[in-house]
């Protein structure tokens, strides 16, 4: 049994867990919710939020040939990264199944940083080897604090951050004594904060302060997977079971509806040879039911043939319905299509399900 | 430079590959390390002043195929011997002969062991008819496992099955089982009892499973095969090593010499060892990640050593009759001892070889000499301390045994001591097992393996690298519709 580690904002969240509960994650322990994960999903909609997002594993990626490494190791080339730029990408086994999806960040001409919902420890070091460049999990060094929500850019700006800042893009701050980086890399609007683990109870403090006037409230894990669920995205782990082996090709970034990760200009990197002879056979699609929650991973008929399967799902209280990804052959994969999903009708519709908020006083 | 293909390396492979790739009219330049071409069959000066052969001194693997479709035989390819007989030094002295005929050889076994000698009849038996009828999976590039029903029991069971557990299960004198472990190169690797298969399932001038010696030795055969090559176009460079490959994405571009000329070509037909061309030649990991850290771990630990000792007169082979191919090995158990030893970077306590006297049966070749293959040697010394003074003391020590005053008439001696990038592994089961397909193809686009590496065992024979220009050609072709 590994450790169960305790967030940089653990003081302060558990203070504000009145409920005591919590959820593991990645080996992190985080609050479920705060009350009602539903209210806090409509708050981080319609007003702003603050949610612990240190479980995400991230590792610097530093070295001479480091650029070189990442170009292989990605889906797009981060020689078009200027520093202070992020893109998301996928990254393949050697035959085209997708191992996982993350970002990459440039913090310099030989240091970037990836970050992603699930880890993949020895596939990255171990190529990273292969180049001599140095990969570091930094999870533990660092905390990260989500600010989501329309109002999300007022917080910031009321807490002395200076919130100009294009989406993809992220900065290094030096924020009133602290080192912090501020940046836009979320599916669901807003702002990332990224501090050092020990500044972790003063940066909750500010941002609680200054969110106070916006009634910014912390909101909990469950939450925040509404929202992710919400904006459409397919999560390693959670939605399907990346390509753990070296040589396996499933699942194929096509089927996962993540081609568009791929740079079609971006000629060599790992799993790009066997891309050529992978056909897209299914669609990622969305899911609305009438009825009850489905359970999660069901089977999907049209009729009585079996089309599909359906990923994560979950209540959206802001669409007061139940939704859920799903992976259906093309054919059924057309708006509107209905289908059957243990027994309830479901229909297909257009991802994302819900629009990223429009952020206040940009 | 542009050429539709560049071969890289002058071995048998390499030479075949251009020269069906240039049948086919493709321009073709072959790039060749080595002062001359030829690879394991060129000669090379020694210090006696003589020509002594670089590698092998037998073949036994050549491909009928290409013999006939080259018209070899009006080229002047003759044979001085087309079957040798395999020699094994029993332990009492004598030398026990074992030759096509299965009732001489029964007989000579009976006067060790009557149980060996009615078994090897049946074991012969079954090894050739085995070995016919995997003949179409080895010979030419069959989709998947050809597996004949009759055949197929018994090749799942040998996919499994060592050499050693093989023999051990039909004969009882070590001598015996440790001489036919021989061709097995690793048999204690499970599926090596495969190997075996294999080698029976070769042919040499019609006969299944013979060893032959070309008149003017292999180097003979490869002159044959340059001649040839450099008559139809093929530009042959020779002293041009490659450092690297040129890349496009994933696709072969060219090549870039030490020299640091650069070269570019439509694809590229590399008869080094699937290591040492993607690991050496490629960029880094463009293999990709997991097969290159598979390769990574993949390095050979046993290989094969050629020596040739030249004498100043004939030797002394107290019995052994000179065209026979000797096996020097005592007992099977040996082969455990080659592996740990090799392992550890160290010569093991038994050496295993095989002797071929070139000179008694090719007098023209106007030297006197002893060619020696041993097998199970460590591939990279521990602390690069070389093994080559060690080992030829080895080599003559054990010879003596058999040889008297061996010592006294060695003019001169050459080594062709074995690298970690020549060879992939000395047996792998899963190599012999898959089709000349997968061993040719590279996960790089127009990169091929025309040499040994895309064997199913490593041998010149000459097989891959016409299949290998076959696939290069379709390439070509889908590349330029025209």
């Amino acid at each position: 049994m590994t450790d169960v580690l305790a967030t940089p904002f653990h003081a302060r969240a558990s203070a504000a867990n009145r409920f005591n509960r919590w959820k593991l994650r990645n080996g992190w322990t985080l609050a479920a919710d705060y009350g009602s994960a539903q209210d806090e999903a409509i708050a981080a909609r319609l007003n702003c939020a603050a949610a612990d997002i240190s479980w995400r594993w991230r590792v610097a990626i530093e070295g001479r040939r480091a650029e070189e490494f990442l170009s292989r190791l990605v889906t797009r080339d981060p020689a078009r990264l200027a520093p202070g730029t992020a893109f998301k990408a996928l990254w393949l086994n050697d035959h085209g199944g997708v191992r996982g999806a993350g970002v990459i960040a440039r913090h310099g001409r030989e240091s970037f940083r990836l970050i992603s919902t699930a880890a993949d420890r020895s596939w990255i070091e171990r190529a990273g080897a292969l180049f001599d460049v140095t990969v570091r999990d930094v999870s533990q060094e660092e905390g990260g604090l989500a600010i989501a929500g329309p109002y999300a850019r007022l917080v910031a700006e009321a807490a002395g951050l200076d919130p100009a800042l294009e989406p993809s893009n992220f900065r290094k701050i030096f924020w009133r004594g602290l080192d912090v980086t501020l940046s836009r890399f979320g599916e669901h609007g807003g702002y990332e904060l990224w501090c050092k683990a020990e500044d972790g109870s003063i940066v909750w403090d500010r941002i609680a302060k200054a969110g106070a006037e916006y009634a910014l409230r912390p909101v909990g894990l469950d939450a925040m997977d509404i929202l992710d669920l919400e904006a459409g995205v397919p999560r390693p782990g959670r939605d399907y079971e990346p390509a753990r082996d070296g040589f396996g090709a499933e699942p194929s970034p096509f089927d996962l509806g993540l081609e568009s990760l791929i740079d079609d200009l971006h000629k060599l990197f790992n799993g790009r040879a066997a891309l050529r002879g992978i056909r897209k056979t299914k669609a990622r699609v969305g899911l609305e039911f009438d009825g009850e929650t489905p359970m999660p991973h069901m089977p999907l008929l049209q009729g009585t043939e079996p089309v599909g399967r359906t990923w994560s799902s979950l209540y959206s209280p802001a669409l007061r319905g139940a939704i859920a990804l799903a992976q259906v052959n093309l054919d059924a994969a057309a708006l509107g299509t209905e289908l059957v999903c243990g027994g309830q009708t479901a229909r297909v519709c257009a991802l994302p399900f819900l629009p990223v908020p429009d952020s206040i006083g940009e | 430079m542009r050429v539709d293909a560049i071969v890289i390396g002058g071995g048998v492979g390499g030479l075949v590959a251009s020269l069906y790739l240039r049948r086919a009219g493709r321009s073709v330049l072959l790039l060749e390390a080595k002062d001359t071409p030829g690879g394991v069959c060129r000669t090379i000066p020694s210090t006696a002043g003589l020509n002594v052969a670089g590698g092998a001194a037998t073949l036994f693997a050549i491909d009928p195929r290409m013999i006939e479709e080259l018209d070899f035989l009006n080229k002047g390819l003759t044979f001085t011997v087309r079957d040798m007989p395999l020699a094994i030094s029993w332990p009492n002295g004598k030398t026990l002969l074992l030759g096509r005929d299965l009732h001489q050889a029964a007989q000579a076994i009976a006067a060790y062991s009557a149980t060996d000698a009615q078994n090897y009849r049946r074991y012969r038996q079954e090894l050739f008819a085995l070995a016919r009828a995997l003949r179409p999976w080895w010979w030419e590039d069959a989709p998947g496992p050809v597996a004949p029903r009759n055949a197929r029991a018994l090749l799942e069971r040998l996919e499994a099955t060592s050499a050693a557990a093989y023999l051990n299960g039909w004969f009882e004198s070590d001598a015996l089982k440790a001489a036919l472990a021989f061709d097995a190169v690793a048999p204690y690797e499970p599926g090596s009892a495969l190997a075996l298969v294999w080698r029976a399932a070769q042919e040499m001038c019609g006969r299944q499973g013979a060893h032959a010696i070309p008149k003017g030795g292999p180097a003979a055969f490869a002159g044959i095969l340059i001649a040839l090559a450099k008559a139809s176009g093929v530009e042959i460079r020779t002293g041009a090593r490659v450092a690297r490959l040129i890349l496009d994405g994933a696709e072969v571009q060219g090549v870039e010499l030490k020299s640091g000329e650069k070269v570019l070509s439509r694809c590229v037909l590399s008869s080094l060892s699937r290591r040492a061309t993607l690991l050496d030649l490629a960029p880094t990991a463009s293999a990709g990640f997991a097969e290159t850290q598979r390769l990574m771990r993949s390095a050979p630990h046993t290989g094969e050593a050629h020596i040739t000792l030249v004498l100043d007169a004939a030797p002394d082979l107290d019995g052994m009759p000179a065209n026979a191919r000797a096996v020097i090995a005592e007992r099977l158990e040996c082969w455990l001892d080659t592996d740990s030893s090799a392992r550890q970077g160290q010569l093991p306590d038994e050496l295993m070889m095989e002797v071929v006297v070139p000179t008694a049966i090719e007098p023209e070749l106007g030297q006197r000499a002893l060619s020696v293959a041993v097998r199970g040697l460590p591939t990279v010394p521990k602390e690069g301390r070389p093994v080559s003074t060690q080992l030829a003391e080895r080599v003559v020590s054990t010879l003596e045994r058999r040889m008297r005053n061996l010592r006294a008439h060695i003019t001169g001696i050459h080594f062709d001591l074995p690298t970690e990038n020549r060879r992939d592994t000395g047996f792998s089961v899963s190599r012999i097992l898959s089709s000349y397909r997968a061993r040719i193809a590279t996960p790089l686009n127009g990169l091929f393996l025309c040499g040994s590496a895309a064997e199913p065992m490593d041998a010149v024979s000459g097989r891959a690298g016409r299949l290998a220009a076959g696939m290069a050609h379709r390439w070509l072709s889908q590349r330029t519709p025209s």
